[in-house]
């Protein structure tokens, strides 16, 4: 039982630090937030396992982890106000090549982070070239092209109008 | 199921998604107070109201001559010490006599008493170590006993620790 309740536990912790951190936090794959992915594993882990290193503490440990997400992604489809509340909801950052400046402080995004999205996803050069760029639920950015943009012409974005 | 059956507005930027700004502004204010919460709880931990180290996890009382050092908050499974600093007696040598109820026992595992003590009497309701205590000048340095214990409980606990004569009740709280 203590070990159901211990990896239960941490796990309901984990997801709500997660949550309430910022979807930012983990994605983004600089060397500080591997760093920040390792240590955090290390210490739920101990956490969790505790003295007992055995393979029946070790199953009983992977079967309720596993058991929770499945029970938690039934709970999502069930509600979507549990849905909201686990995942949130996507935010646009981008709105027919307008910068929502609001949205990219709260969210705690950069230009940069979405002109790389945008030359990974799509090949644009500049920001004008962009049309929708959206933060999504599992933190990444994805982007969409302007139609009839290429490298060399389009306008500046802007800050969207209050 | 309901998951599948929901599908997204096409918005007038033609983005076909569900954004609900209301609740993502309400979440980021909710973000921003739980950050605040996560530097204040780093800041007691820092005071030692989470244990393991900082000035409020410790306690010092005095019992009779006997000046304690206990911990106030610890957290379960970590290693603790109590530290009880009985005075030199000019006077000869003495016996002196340290005791505690069964909640100490119950609560911690005495994993080492340093100084062993002379004698060990482990009652049904409280445990008393008897020290042998060699004569030194007043003032000199006295008899250092520190007992190592680890936490097997958590939970509040009201222990009564003393000596032959005096007895005080303290309390020790174990975080899970």
């Amino acid at each position: 039982l203590e070990t159901v309740l211990r990896a239960a536990t941490i796990y309901l912790i984990l997801l709500a630090v997660m949550r309430l951190s910022g979807r930012r936090t983990l994605v983004r794959a600089t060397p500080f937030d591997f760093v920040l992915l390792l240590i955090v594993a290390e210490t739920t882990q101990q956490a969790m396992v505790g003295d007992d290193g055995s393979i029946t503490n070790a199953l009983i440990l992977i079967v309720t982890l596993f058991g929770m997400d499945v029970a938690l992604s039934y709970a999502k489809r069930a509600s979507a106000r549990v849905k909201l509340w686990l995942d949130g909801t996507p935010t646009v950052l981008i709105s027919q090549n307008r910068l929502d400046v609001d949205a990219l402080n709260r969210s705690r995004v950069d230009v940069e982070d979405i002109l790389s999205a945008g030359r990974i996803q799509c090949g644009v050069n500049r920001l004008d070239q962009i049309e929708n760029a959206v933060l999504e639920v599992g933190g990444a950015i994805s982007v969409t092209r302007r139609d009839g943009t290429s490298p060399g012409n389009g306008g500046a974005a802007g800050p969207a109008p209050d | 199921m309901p998951g599948i059956a929901r599908i997204p507005p096409v918005r007038a930027d033609g983005l076909q998604l569900d954004e609900n700004r209301g609740f993502q502004f309400g979440f980021w204010r909710l973000q921003r107070w739980s950050w605040l919460g996560f530097g204040l709880l780093v800041a007691l931990a820092g005071l030692g109201l989470t244990g393991s180290g900082g000035p409020l996890s410790r306690q010092h009382i005095r019992i009779g001559d006997v000046e304690a050092v206990l911990p106030r908050i610890v957290r379960l499974d970590a290693v603790e010490r109590a530290i009880f600093t009985i005075p030199a007696r000019p006077d000869g040598p003495g016996l002196r006599s340290l005791a505690f109820d069964d909640t100490l026992r119950r609560a911690f595992a005495i994993e080492e008493i340093s100084p062993p003590p002379q004698r060990r009497e482990d009652g049904p309701a409280r445990t008393t170590l008897h020290f042998d205590l060699q004569p030194a000048p007043a003032g000199g340095p006295g008899l250092e006993v520190v007992l190592t214990l680890r936490p097997v409980e958590a939970g509040w606990h009201e222990v009564q620790i003393g000596d032959a004569h005096r007895r005080r009740r303290i309390g020790i709280h174990v975080l899970p």
